[in-house]
């Protein structure tokens, strides 16, 4: 058991961070999440049927972040020296997709069908009626601004 | 690659050929970037449909969504209902 533990700071040899790498890795990452912004990612392949083509169309939203921090430290004791350093780093996003139309291409023209989202509509009428009924029945219950003076 | 921090883009894409007729779809974007926080956000819409005929005439479908233009409608519903609300409150606490 005369092997250092690797739990010894002594034993740990300090490897050199390359910040570099990471900060090129979330560049590139970045880059590909802005090259999302193309027409290609609206519109769906066309799919042909006989004379007919279809293109699917949806609308995108795409939300990305990416951070990363790097630090190091040194105890300074000539007994101890310990540099010690840490980096870390994160990111997230989310893309959110909801299909808007259907543009059909037939031989005797083009038509676009609209994708009407009726459980969101139905959601947003019962959400306004909600909305207007509690401003009201405050409206009512409060007392109005005086204009005596 | 270097992009700016707000941008407003209307895209096209290649042409479809069906006979005689080219047909282009086209998209706008709007790109946020933070440089700072390495983060972004884009929204990505279908606007309309381009044709290009035989004879050289164009003609623009536009795409509309109609989910987003009932929901606008009905927040500008309880908006205004908000202040005809407002309007009439006062009015009767100036009566």
């Amino acid at each position: 058991m005369d092997e250092p533990s690797t739990l010894d700071p002594k034993s740990q040899t300090a490897r050199p961070l390359d910040v570099n790498a990471s900060v090129t890795t979330v560049q590139a990452t970045m880059d590909k999440f802005l090259s999302a912004a193309n027409v290609e990612g609206v519109y769906a392949p066309p799919i042909r049927e006989g004379d007919h083509i279809v293109i699917p169309a949806a609308e995108v939203l795409s939300i990305a972040g990416f951070g990363l921090g790097v630090g190091s430290g040194s105890q300074g004791t000539s007994e101890n020296e310990n540099p010690g350093s840490g980096a870390g780093g994160g990111g997230g996003g989310r893309i959110l997709s909801r299909p808007v139309a259907v543009v059909v291409i037939s031989p005797t023209g083009v038509r676009v069908e609209p994708i009407i989202d009726v459980t969101k509509m139905i959601l947003a009428v019962f959400t306004t009626l909600g909305f207007m009924a509690a401003m009201f029945n405050r409206m009512s219950k409060t007392k109005p601004p005086d204009f005596s003076d | 690659m270097q992009t700016s921090i707000f941008r407003i883009e209307t895209l096209t894409s290649p042409p479809i050929t069906i006979r005689d007729t080219r047909v282009h779809v086209r998209s706008q974007v709007i790109q946020l970037r933070f440089p700072a926080i390495n983060g972004g956000v884009i929204w990505n819409r279908p606007v309309a449909v381009v044709m290009r005929l035989g004879n050289g005439q164009e003609k623009i479908v536009p795409v509309l969504d109609v989910t987003r233009a009932a929901m606008l409608t009905l927040a500008g519903l309880s908006f205004t209902a908000m202040l005809v609300g407002m309007f009439f409150r006062r009015k009767k606490a100036r009566s």
